[in-house]
């Protein structure tokens, strides 16, 4: 795993930023890179920028500042059709000819692109028991998202971008077309990047997290390393408080618990002094404490912090919201 | 079942999956533009077919009674011939029905095809986001925009241009037997031979799709091409007469009575007068309205005149307005090319 963050990035963004209106950024000062290869999950709360990530990856605008390149390409170069069989994108509103029908669109999605692959298309219509023949426009919004992800994985693209794919999925779904989803990505050394609200039910899933919120990008890293260098603690409100920056802290009563960022991704975590319990914290418990904290609202009385630079690529700096990590470490 | 289907590495595409495939031979963006313009083909195309094939049948119908008019029945020393009593007969009510009712509502053809060929074209593709999708697919999203447009060119030219041929040569008829409702200039007639109906039906096209990309909601979108096409038709109505500089004939005339006088050449039906009164004695023409305030030189004068449109300029005025028209299709056209462009990277 760790070998990949030295391969070649799928995404590699430098102090990207996207503004929709002169004065109103959507996006901004954006440092991140996903290897290739991974599944990378794209969280963060309503409005943060996810979207607008997307649609810059798939080149439906280009950005007002900054650089990013796709699979090694600078998205302000020309797209050529080769460059676009390269990337998938499916949009949160998963746009479908309503007039079509399912083996239309399949068949659209074959006419456009010179690597489809029928087969894997096939099978995920096939496997919620659409017929061939249905309109689209007659279809449920759960069925109309299969046909889109059918259309995007048939694409045999080396960048998945799917914004939401299962927001309208019922659990059975969403759980075989993972499956499917997995196994292509295994297969072909996919990038898959999903935007998603479900975090618990992607933990599995990743291998990477990007956290968007308010325009930029928080949090960036490989999943296990992440995890690896926080730790969630409880223990006596009024003990010295363990090593490490805080992303969270909470008193209640005499009792104290928090979420502190141990050590840099990459390294072991520091051992913690025995008189606080100590534990991995999950990935909702890690993204969430983050989204409460976007600031680094947390106590600055904190007594062990040391200061720490954050390591390259992983830790977003967004100037105008300063980080959790610097405020924190202060 | 759904398992073992999920973890088979190669599940075979089994027989209900090439069948669809074989329907059409097209390849790429040809079958895609094929596929989104079908129901207009089949709309369009087989009511303008079942229209050409009414006024096919309506030229034929007239066809011993041209014969007749133009030669046997056509000196005067065949009043007494009793197969030159009544030439069309019963025939003259069908005649006069398409002089009135079929003839004149084809004027509004091009506004129907710019609001409903044009302007759902592109602002059905940015309302149902469907242009993303399409730029999602390995093809150039600007020649996407060309087979998409094409498509509907061609049927247009074809459609509107075989019913024009049509109905020129139905009007010729009619022309040819002086029958009733042959004024070519003024109104609907003019709109609906000859190049007019083909240049409008272009312009109203590019213009509904203009407007489509500008506008991005279908149902405005065929709102505001209607009530342009409209408002195109009725101001290029209006400056048309400047299109070819019109003829001006003069009449000496006895009695004083010049300005309620047009030479003959300027009052025939075929013609369009556009302009006419008295010549006064030092040469000045004054219009006959004129003659309010120059009461006295007006009835004073011998010579009469007129300005007009004889029928040969009709096909000279429909070239400058076709060919206007096109070159102003030409730029929108242009212009919805660069704003799809623009942001497709």
């Amino acid at each position: 795993m760790t070998a990949a963050m030295d391969g070649p990035f799928a995404l590699e963004a430098k102090d990207l930023g996207k503004s929709y209106r002169s004065g109103q950024w959507a996006l901004r000062h954006c440092d991140f890179t996903v290897p290739a290869g991974r599944i990378c999950g794209v969280v963060g709360p309503n409005g943060a920028g996810k979207s607008t990530l997307f649609g810059l990856a798939a080149r439906l605008f280009a950005p007002s500042e900054g650089e990013l390149r796709v699979l090694g390409e600078s998205v302000r170069t020309r797209a050529t059709p080769e460059l676009r069989a390269r990337v998938a994108h499916v949009t949160q509103e998963k746009p479908l000819y309503r007039t079509f029908t399912v083996a239309d669109t399949l068949r659209l999605g074959r006419e456009l692109n010179p690597n489809w692959d029928q087969q894997t298309a096939q099978r995920v219509v096939e496997l919620g028991e659409l017929s061939p023949t249905d309109r689209i426009g007659a279809l449920s919004g759960g069925q109309r998202s299969r046909v889109a992800l059918a259309l995007t994985l048939g694409k045999r693209a080396e960048l998945l971008l799917l914004d939401e794919p299962f927001a309208d999925l019922d659990p059975l779904a969403r759980h075989e077309l993972t499956g499917i989803l997995l196994a292509r990505a295994a297969e072909h050394g996919t990038t898959v990047l999903i935007s998603s609200h479900l975090v618990s039910e992607l933990e599995d899933v990743l291998d990477h997290v990007l956290l968007v919120q308010s325009g930029g990008v928080r949090l960036a890293g490989d999943l296990d390393e992440l995890l690896d260098a926080h730790r969630l603690v409880s223990g006596l409100a009024d003990a010295e408080r363990p090593a490490g920056q805080v992303v969270e802290w909470r008193v209640t009563g005499r009792q104290a618990t928090g979420l502190i960022r141990t050590g840099v991704p990459g390294a072991p975590a520091e051992p913690l002094p025995a008189r606080w319990e100590a534990t991995r914290p999950r990935l909702d418990e890690l993204l969430l404490a983050h989204l409460r904290n976007p600031a680094g609202t947390a106590s600055p009385t904190g007594t062990g912090g040391q200061p720490e630079p954050p390591a390259p690529g992983t830790e977003s700096a967004c100037p105008d919201r300063p980080s959790t990590t610097r405020e924190a470490a202060a | 079942m759904s398992t073992a289907q999920l973890t088979a590495p190669a599940a075979p595409g089994t027989s209900s999956a090439p069948a669809p495939a074989r329907r059409s031979r097209l390849r790429g963006l040809a079958w895609l533009a094929w596929r989104q313009n079908r129901l207009a083909v089949w709309t369009l195309g087989g009511a303008m077919l079942l229209v050409c094939a009414g006024l096919f049948v309506l030229h034929w119908q007239f066809q011993d009674v041209i014969s007749l008019t133009l030669g046997r029945c056509a000196s005067a020393s065949s009043w007494n011939d009793p197969a030159c009593g009544s030439l069309t007969g019963d025939r003259g009510d069908l005649m006069d029905l398409y002089a009135q009712v079929t003839h004149k509502p084809f004027f509004l053809l091009p506004a129907l095809v710019g609001m409903f060929l044009g302007a759902p074209l592109l602002a059905q593709e940015h309302e149902r986001g469907t242009l993303l999708m399409i730029r999602s697919q390995s093809v150039s999203p600007l020649r996407w925009l060309t087979a998409r447009l094409a498509v509907p060119a061609v049927l247009v030219t074809v459609s509107v241009g075989l019913f024009a041929a049509m109905n020129t040569w139905l009007w010729y008829d009619m022309h040819r037997l002086r029958f009733g409702g042959d004024e070519v200039f003024p109104g609907f007639t003019y709109a609906t031979i000859g190049l007019a109906p083909l240049a409008w039906s272009l312009f109203a096209l590019a213009l509904g799709v203009a407007v489509g990309q500008l506008v991005r909601r279908t149902v405005a979108s065929v709102l505001v091409t209607g009530v342009l096409v409209l408002g195109a038709q009725v101001l290029v109505q209006a400056v048309r007469v400047h299109f070819v500089a019109p003829s001006v004939a003069t009449y000496a005339i006895t009695g004083g009575r010049a300005q309620h006088l047009v030479p003959p050449d300027a009052w025939r039906s075929d013609a369009w007068l556009v302009d006419h009164g008295p010549v006064l004695a030092d040469g000045t023409r004054l219009s006959e309205t004129d003659c309010f305030r120059h009461g006295e030189a007006c009835s004073a004068s011998d010579l009469a005149w007129g300005s007009y449109h004889p029928l040969s300029h009709f096909a000279p005025m429909q070239l400058v307005e076709g060919g206007l028209l096109l070159a102003v299709s030409a730029a929108l056209v242009l212009l919805v090319y660069r704003l799809v462009g623009r942001t497709a990277g």
